[in-house]
């Protein structure tokens, strides 16, 4: 059974008509870190597929969305559950939230996928146990990404479903600024500041969790 | 708290999002790759984008698995349990890649990106000073190598599209911009420039993905185009 998230702690749930729903649940994060420990710990098959149930499907989606058809991207989705359960002693929620790091384990075994079918080459099962998040090396130890990944999620679940939406499609779907504006029948300059403001947004709540020099 | 160094030039948030998204082609992913391994600290102008990301994969809505999945997914853990331990640590991504003639300027996931495509840097002669290795071309886009040796004055240029320029050795100035090693310049067909390579006694040696050719005001650099490549 999936695990219930306190009501207390749930900020704000909200759907749209366009599928863009955001929820900022601490209460999912807490368990998700506790179902991933399950594994690393206790080698807990129940603990996968809870995460499998809940996660697997919306992966299937993003990958359908990115184009690619049912049997691949649930053999993605696969590879993807193999690498948490090989990986479990690996994920640090103290360095992020396991939506984050299943998200960029699928993209990048995604990619990876592309990448071996546009040499005609066999996926070697081999990959999965290189499966880390490394496209995104670590920035700075210190750098407090549970807290983070907290603020990202207070933000979003803040906005207004519009501007929701079309995060989704710039995020989820990847669609450039000017296929949302014709997506939407919004004018280019509304999108970019409509991305661009939350953006903005939730740099300034990660600088607390941070310090930059930046030398623009 | 140790400082981050961002990087002074490099995609903009909407082609970040992109890279975050997965919706990159493979020539700019790898720009882009290439740039956070030369500056780490541009991971940490993505994490937010990936943090979206995440979320929304939290609480979108799924397409649902197949009755067998969990099944499936057994017999999948099962055989990579059992799979053979590879040997020793994983390969060093540089092993290898100066074979195939990438010196020590070019980052880890160029040199991956080599070695895994099997591409060797064929470096061509595209004028006097300037030298040119094509690596591919796909979907409109072509990735190249650019060398040019130092102090030189570029011939005064427009584009056909976007071209991404990765700086990896070296730097050059671009009106009142410079660039260094480890800076993107991003570039379209409404900019006209004329890049002058830093004099320092060193070549500058780039990463370009480009979707078109160069567009020179010199109606004879236009003319022989053509024999030069770029």
């Amino acid at each position: 059974m999936e695990p219930r998230p306190d009501p207390k702690e749930i900020i704000c749930m909200t759907a749209t008509g366009g599928g863009a729903s955001v929820s900022a649940l601490p209460g999912r994060a807490a368990a998700d870190a506790a179902l991933v420990r399950r594994i690393a710990e206790g080698r807990d098959r129940e603990a996968l597929d809870v995460l499998a149930r809940h996660y697997g499907p919306r992966l299937k989606a993003w990958l359908i969305q990115r184009g690619e058809q049912d049997h691949t991207a649930e053999d993605v989705v696969q590879d993807v559950m193999v690498a948490v359960w090989l990986k479990a002693r690996q994920f640090d929620p103290e360095r992020g939230g396991f939506s984050t790091w299943v998200y960029r384990l699928t993209r990048n075994r995604w990619i990876d996928l592309k990448r071996k079918l546009s040499r005609a080459q066999p996926t070697e099962f081999e990959v999965i146990a290189q499966l880390a998040d490394r496209a995104a090396p670590a920035a700075d130890a210190e750098y407090d990404r549970f807290e983070a990944t907290r603020a990202v999620h207070q933000e979003l679940a803040l906005l207004p479903p519009e501007q929701k939406h079309i995060l989704h499609l710039a995020f989820f779907e990847g669609l450039s600024h000017s296929q949302i504006a014709q997506r939407t029948g919004l004018p280019l300059g509304t999108v970019k500041s409509r991305i661009r403001a939350p953006l903005k947004k939730m740099q300034e709540a990660l600088k607390e969790f941070s310090e930059f020099a930046d030398d623009e | 708290m140790s400082k981050l160094e961002f990087p002074r030039h490099t995609a903009s948030e909407e082609w970040l999002a992109a890279y975050s998204a997965g919706a990159l082609s493979e020539a700019k992913r790898l720009v882009i790759e290439c740039q956070m391994a030369m500056k780490p600290a541009l991971a940490a102008r993505i994490l937010p984008l990936d943090h979206i990301g995440g979320a929304f994969i939290e609480s979108s809505k799924g397409e649902a698995l197949s009755g067998s999945f969990s099944a499936r997914l057994s017999e999948a853990i099962a055989r990579a349990e059992t799979a053979p331990p590879r040997a020793g640590e994983a390969p060093d991504a540089e092993e290898g890649a100066d074979e195939l003639g990438a010196g020590a300027w070019a980052p880890g996931p160029l040199s991956e990106f080599l070695k895994r495509s099997e591409i060797e840097v064929k470096w061509r002669n595209s004028g006097p000073g300037v030298a040119r290795a094509v690596l591919f071309e796909a979907g409109g886009e072509r990735l190249y190598l650019l060398k040019a040796r130092p102090g030189l004055k570029m011939p005064v240029h427009s584009h056909s599209g976007q071209e991404w320029t990765l700086v990896l050795q070296g730097g050059y100035h671009a009106g009142p911009a410079a660039f260094g090693r480890g800076d993107l310049h991003c570039e379209d067909e409404s900019c006209t420039h004329r890049p002058v390579i830093d004099d320092d006694g060193e070549d500058c040696i780039s990463l370009v993905v480009d979707e078109g050719p160069l567009v020179f005001r010199d109606p004879v650099l236009r003319l022989i185009q053509p024999l030069i490549g770029i």
